[in-house]
Parts: structure tokens; sequence; C-alpha cells
């Protein structure tokens, strides 16, 4: 008899911790917030063994180096919604990740600027990335990747930072770089 | 000037390599040019027995013997001269003697082949290994002994070295194939996904894999293979294949272990190498001679440099006293009695108070079958003419002794009568088989005299009441293992108290064992002896004495033949003939066949095997006198005394037997 109730209490005990999952992810992209201080956070849910889906979003209100000959502008203001495929499993090893993005931007002498000029607009398309996910312990993740981000963009371009003389604007298609991923990934 | 002192020193290094690659080549080519050989010589005489020893002095130098006549005879070394004039001699220090053949004894069924194996300087070089192959022919046989192996220094620090990288390449195999698995990551995945295997790492009790599973179903065994380096696990499987490969690759000239006598490191300065090859082998029967071959060759690595010539061969003729086994057939006295009785006991069961045999009662069939089947077999044999039969029927203790007796009178006659009949019938089938008829015209013959026991009589049954059986309960009851110690006693003490059988049975029946007496021992006791009373057919007197041959004897022969002392001893020992001494001289036993060859009338063998034995007894006076006794009477001992190396070195000592050079070997 009391082996029976040792035994129930054991699969009672495992059952616990059975039902027990670390499904929800959270994560803060490091190289985001060191390349001109955006704040990059996304949020990550598991579904299955190999599939998670995710909500993020950007925020960069700063300029630097406002008022001189050359202010430099990466602000903007972007909310995706997409899904990461893992090829062995949720938050563990590689992804490749795809999703929608809408982005409001205002960007002057960033990288690979030719000139003083200035855009700012809203673009709308499809982002898709791929990296790995390295396991530090059993609550955090350091994630590596890099996205790729095309679609659609309504701009205006103006002839620089600061003044309000304007060049160009239209709709046109885009595809651009989007980011790279080292984010520190909490796992709950 | 330090990039001009590095090419110094390495135009010296070049230098040094290229002159001693150099060397080996020079002597590669003379060696071809030379077509040198290697010395295959006997090996020095050794001294086989402790109390001989052929160089042991002081000697004297004349002896003084007497011969057949009894007159003094004076022995002692001569040499002969040119006009036929034998001279004292003395003895000089050795000359080098090239013999190609040598006489061994054998001793306790073996004997000792030696023989010296002599390199000389120019085979030897550091970067060379000699690899020599002996071989013994015996007995139409070429059996291949232990290989001989000199190996020079450089030539072995190679073979090291392709050990010790071949052992590098064996440290690059992963034995334990839980380092391919990325333990950490295996930790931190069961941490997040299966606690419970996680919490329990420690623990020995065992999980199946279909018990745990994640919430997404990943086992852990699947996890395991997820963090199990594929790739360098089969790497490594690869590598695992590729050993033997890569063994033979490194190890181009392996260390040699099994079948080598000698495989010896040497620094060849200058000078030979000599060996000196010891080979014990068992000596068999018509084994009289064994050659020595020898062959040879040179490698530099696994590279063959030299193949050394021919060798002439090595001879030994083994000597062995077993060839002085004499045929003897000894035959021993055997005592045969016309009368013979043979008897058993049988238990038939009889209804309760009554005496007719019933066979279907209890085991009857089986028992009357056996009684039967006796009868029809002594009836039937060859060998024995049936008298008469003698039944005794027993009865057990229950009831009063008067009963019982008459019980058992009637039975034993119900018994004889009941096996009479049977006998009668046996008798007139036999002699319908015999008594065969056969009718010529019209007249009819038998055919065929029958003897006087071939006639079937009529055999006597005699009947007799054996009573209760008292003797045969009190050796159930002392073998009893359900009775104890105490019981038995007790039993002891109710049988002597009570002579009177009766009062004794009636006492037994109060004791708490009685029941096992009566349901266990008594229906033993209830039997029906049978003693066969025959005579031998054909036989007249009551008593013969018979020779038949001593198969002992013979065993031992044979075995002293074949060469098997040690057990032929044992069954000759008690015979004290010549065949005993024989064994005890193969086995060394001197003083024990000098005993028995002293007993013996004096003829050449025995005086020869006396030479023997005096000899090896370091009685050299005895010895010469007894070995010319032997020749005196039978010239094939002079060349006999050759082939044994006791008596051949007499010969040589004493110069004896110079008259008889021209006599060969006489087939010893």
């Amino acid at each position: 008899m009391k082996k029976y109730f040792v035994l129930t209490f054991v699969l009672a005990f495992a059952g616990c911790f059975m039902a027990r999952a670390q499904k929800v992810g959270l994560s803060l992209n490091a190289a985001e917030a060191a390349y001109l201080g955006s704040i990059d956070i996304e949020a990550q849910y598991a579904l299955a063994q190999n599939w998670s889906v995710s909500a993020g979003g950007t925020y960069n209100p700063w300029s630097w180096g406002k008022g001189t000959e050359v202010e430099r502008n990466r602000r903007r203001r972007d909310f995706s919604l997409g899904a990461r495929w893992w090829p062995w499993h949720v938050y563990s090893g590689w992804w490749v990740s795809g999703g929608a993005m809408w982005q409001e931007y205002n960007e002057a002498n960033i990288l690979f600027s030719k000139d003083n000029t200035s855009e700012e607009g809203d673009r709308l398309g499809l982002r898709l990335g791929a990296g790995y996910t390295y396991m530090v312990n059993s609550w955090l993740n350091i994630d590596f990747g890099i996205r790729g981000f095309g679609g659609n963009t309504r701009y205006v371009t103006y002839e620089c930072p600061t003044c309000g003389k304007v060049l160009d604007r239209g709709d046109k298609f885009f595809i651009m770089p989007d980011e790279a991923v080292l984010s520190l990934m909490f796992v709950f | 000037m330090r990039r001009s002192s590095t090419w110094i020193v390495i135009s010296v290094v070049a230098f040094l390599v290229a002159a001693v690659s150099c060397g080996t080549q020079r002597q590669a080519v003379r060696l071809r040019e030379l077509r040198p050989s290697v010395g295959l010589s006997l090996a020095d005489e050794q001294d086989f027995i402790p109390e001989f020893d052929v160089n042991a002095g002081p000697r004297n130098d004349t002896l003084v013997i007497k011969d057949l006549s009894g007159n003094d005879v004076f022995v002692m070394r001569t040499v002969r001269t040119e006009d036929g004039e034998d001279v004292a001699s003395e003895r000089l220090a050795a000359a080098v003697v090239t013999a190609r053949f040598r006489n061994v004894a054998e001793r306790h069924g073996k004997v000792d082949i030696r023989f010296r194996i002599s390199v000389p300087p120019v085979m030897m070089n550091d970067n060379w290994q000699l690899r020599f192959y002996p071989k013994m022919a015996i007995l139409g046989d070429t059996l291949s002994l232990d290989k001989l192996i000199i190996t020079g220094s450089e030539y072995r620090k190679a073979q090291l070295r392709g050990y010790q990288q071949y052992a590098r390449w064996l440290s690059r195999i992963v034995n334990d194939t839980t380092r391919f698995i990325d333990i950490r990551s295996l930790e931190v995945f069961l941490e997040r996904n299966l606690p419970v295997i996680y919490y329990f790492k420690n623990d020995t009790s065992f999980v199946s894999d279909e018990q745990f599973k994640s919430v997404f179903g990943v086992t852990e065994q699947q996890a395991i293979d997820h963090y199990t380096d594929k790739i360098a696990k089969r790497l490594n499987e690869w590598r695992k294949s590729r050993r033997e490969l890569m063994y033979r690759r490194y190890v181009k000239v392996p260390i040699e272990e099994n079948h080598v006598r000698l495989d010896t490191i040497i620094s060849f300065a200058n000078g030979a190498f000599e060996y000196e090859y010891v080979e014990t082998i068992n000596t068999r029967p018509r084994l009289r001679k064994v050659d020595i071959l020898l062959s040879g060759e040179i490698y530099e690595q696994d590279v063959l440099k030299y193949v050394v010539p021919d060798i002439e061969p090595l001879t030994f003729y083994i000597s062995s006293v077993s060839a002085f086994v004499e045929n003897i057939m000894r035959y021993k006295t055997k005592v045969v009695e016309r009368r013979v009785e043979a008897g058993d006991s049988y238990y038939i069961t009889f209804p309760v108070g009554k005496s007719d045999i019933n066979p279907a009662l209890g085991n009857n069939e089986a028992e009357l079958n056996l009684v039967r089947g006796n009868i029809r077999r002594i009836m039937q044999g060859g060998d024995f003419v049936l008298d008469s039969v003698s039944v005794a029927a027993y009865a057990s203790p229950e009831g009063s002794v008067l009963a019982n007796n008459m019980l058992s009178s009637r039975r034993a006659a119900s018994a004889s009568s009941y096996f009479s009949k049977y006998v009668r019938f046996v008798r007139d089938s036999l002699k319908a088989e015999r008594g065969m008829s056969i009718s010529f015209d019209g007249s009819t013959e038998t055919v065929g005299v029958p003897s006087d026991d071939d006639v079937v009589t009529n055999v006597p049954f005699k009947s007799r009441s054996g009573g209760e059986n008292w003797a045969e309960l009190d050796r159930l009851v002392s073998c009893s293992s359900h009775m104890s110690e105490g019981q038995k006693a007790d039993y002891e003490a109710i049988r002597k108290g009570y002579p009177h059988l009766d009062a004794r049975e009636g006492r037994l029946k109060h004791e708490p064992y009685y029941k096992y007496m009566r349901d266990s021992l008594y229906p033993a006791l209830r039997v029906v002896n049978f003693d066969f009373v025959m005579h031998r057919k054909g036989m007249v007197k009551d008593t013969i004495h018979t020779t038949e041959v001593d198969s002992t004897y013979c065993t031992g022969l044979a075995l002293l033949r074949d060469r098997d002392y040690e057990a032929a001893l044992p069954l000759l020992a008690e015979y004290n003939d010549i065949n005993t001494a024989i064994a005890y001289l193969s086995l060394d036993r001197n003083e024990s066949a000098r005993l028995i060859l002293e007993t013996l009338p004096s003829e050449p063998k025995v005086s020869y095997m006396l030479a023997l034995v005096y000899a090896r007894k370091g009685e050299v006076q005895k010895a010469v006198q007894q070995y010319m006794l032997a020749c005196e009477q039978d010239r094939t001992y002079v060349s006999r005394g050759n082939l044994d190396p006791e008596i051949s070195a007499l010969i040589r000592d004493y110069g004896l037997n110079k008259e008889d050079d021209d006599f060969g070997d006489l087939g010893f």
C-alpha cells in the first residue's frame, strides 16, 4: 500500500514539473541600442516545438549633433508581428523569422548615406531574418542574427536635416538591411 | 652572420646523414659481393650428467682391468705411430674440430639439441635486422623452431618510432562517446524543458524515455541525440575502422614476440655474434636422427637486403637405451574352479497367509521375469551347465514363528514347483533346437552327436524355509536414515534382551518406530532366494591351472618402447628384469638399475648397460671393464659405444677400440 502511495506521489510531483514550460521570451537588442540608441524590444511566445510567434517594436527619438552642420538622425518608431521557425526547438539553436512591419522614420547622415539630405516617411513591408540562439542558462539566451526589410515607403526627401526644402516625395519600393541582432533574451 | 651559421649546421647534418646512409649502402654492396654465410656448428659438450664430467679431473691415465680370462689388462691413453705402434700420449689443449654431426643421449624421454649460430661482422649493421629461421628435420617431417632475431640499434629505434607515431594517432580516437555530447547545453535544455529528468539527474533509478516528455513531446533521448556532435562521432568511427590500416602504415615491421627465441638489440661495433641454441625435444619410437637446418635474411626495415646462402645442416644421432628392450612375454597362472554358484534375492509377493504364486499380484510379473531370464541365460549359454537350484523363502516377523516357518516353507515349495516347470520348458525347447532331424530316403537320422554336457538333464529344485528374516531386518535398521541413533540403540537392546522371536516382535510393537518398520522395512524381508549351482561345461577336474598373458607387463613393455618411461616404470618395477633396468636407466635412476643389472646373468647387453651405469656414477675403471667385456663378447658394442656420450668419452679418453676403427655403425 505504502509503495503505491509513494509512486502516486512521485508521479504527481513529476506531473507538476511536466506541466511547467518556458514559453515566453522577452528580448532586448543590444546591437540596436549601441547603434545611435535605438530601443528594440521583442516578445515571443512558443506555440510548438519548432514555432514561436513574436511581436516587437523599436523606438528612437534622438538626434545626434543637432544644430550642427552634420546632424545625424535615425529617429524611428516601428512595430512588427511575425513568427520564428526553430529547426530543433524553440529558444534554442538556429532560427529563421518572418513577419510584417510598419515603420515611421526620419533619417539623415546615417550609415550608407551619400549626402547631407534627409528622408522621412512610412514604410510597410515584410521583414525576414535568420540567426542562432545560444542558451546561457535556464532563463537567459543570447540571440544572434540579421534581418532584412522590404516593401513600400511613402517618403519625403529634404535638402538637409534642418532645412525645409523638399527635394522629392512619393511612394517607392525598397529593400534594405534592417538590423543586426545581438539580443539578450529572457525566457519565462 | 646568423643565416650563414644556420646553413653550416644544416650542411653538417645533411653530410652526416648522407655519410651514414652511404656507409650502409656500401656495406650492402659488399655483402652482395662477398656473399658471406652464417656459421652453424655444434655447441660445446655439456655436462649432461652431474656425476659424469668428461673434462673433470683427476682421471687416471692408466687403468688396470681384468679380461674374460681373468688376466690384468692395462688401459691407457695412446697414439698410434706411423709404424703401427701405440705409444702413451698426453692430452694437450683442444684444437678446433669442425664436425657436422654429434651423438646425443636421451634422458627422461627427452633430448637436448645444442648448436651454435655464428654471424660474421660483415653482416652487422645498426640499420639492419638479421632474422634466422632454424628448422628441424625429424622422422621425415620438418618443424620450424623459434626464430632468432638480431636487431640493430637504429633499426629498433625506427621500429619504436613507428609505434610512437601509431600511438599518437591512436590517441585521437575517443572511446568515451559521452565526449561527443554538449553536456552543458543538454543540461540547460533539460532544466528548461524536462525539469523532472534534470532534477533526478543524479538518481540512478530507471526512468523510461516515454514516461517523461516536454510539453512539446520531446524526450530526453531526442535531446541527447540533438546535442551530440554527429560529425565528430562519425569521424571517430571512421578513425576506428582505420586502426589496422594505420598500424600497418606506421609500424612497418612489428616487434615479434611469438615463436622468437631471441630478439636482441646490438649496437654493432665490430666483431661477430654467436648464439648457442638449445632445443629440447621429446623422443619417440624410431627416432634415430635429427637434422638442423638454418636459413636467414637481412632486412632494412621492411626491405629485404640479403638472403643468407644455403648453410650445411647439422646432424644429431639420438642414442637411447630403449634399443636394448627385450620382447619378453610373461604369463601368469590362473586357477579355474569347476563348480560355480550364483544367487540372488527376488521380491515375490504372495497373498496374505497363502503360498500360491500369482503373477498379477504386486510387482510379481517383473520379478518372475528376472528369475526366468536368469534361468534361460544359464541353460542357453555355452559355458555352464545348471546342476540344481536351491530356493529359500523368507517371512517378515509378523505372526508366530511357527506359522511363519510353515508359511515360508510352503512358499519355497511353491516357487520351486513354479520354476521347475519353466526349467522343463526351456530344456525341451533346447532339445528341439539341438536334436534337429533330417530325412534321407524315407529314413530319419539325428545329425550331430551331443556331448554329455550338451544333454540337458532334469534340474532338481531344493526348497527350504528361510523363516523370519531377522538378519536382514538387523541390517536394514542399521542402515536406515529414517531411524535415529537412539532408536537404533533401543532396537539393538530389544534384540539382545528378547531372544525369543515372538516375544521380541511383541515388544517391538510398543515402540514408536514399529509402524515405520512394518510399513517400510518388513516388505523387504519377504524375499525368495534362488541359488543356482552350475559346473563348467566340458571340465572334469574340480580345479585346473591355466596360464594367460600378463597384460600389465605387456603394457609396461609397450610404454617402454614408446619411451614413456615415467608411465612404464610403475608397471615394470615389480619384475626386476632387464626391461625394468632399462626403465631405471632411462630415468637416470642409475643405482636402481645397477642393483638389477648386477643380479642378471652376464651377457653383452647387460655388461654394456652396467658400463653406462658405472660411467654415470663416475666409476671409470668398472665402466671400462664392463664395456670391454661387452665388446669382447659382441663386437657390435664397439660402434654402439660411440653413440652414448658416456661411453664415447671413455673411448676417447682411453683410446679404446683402436683396432676396430673400421667398424661401421651397426644399427643401434
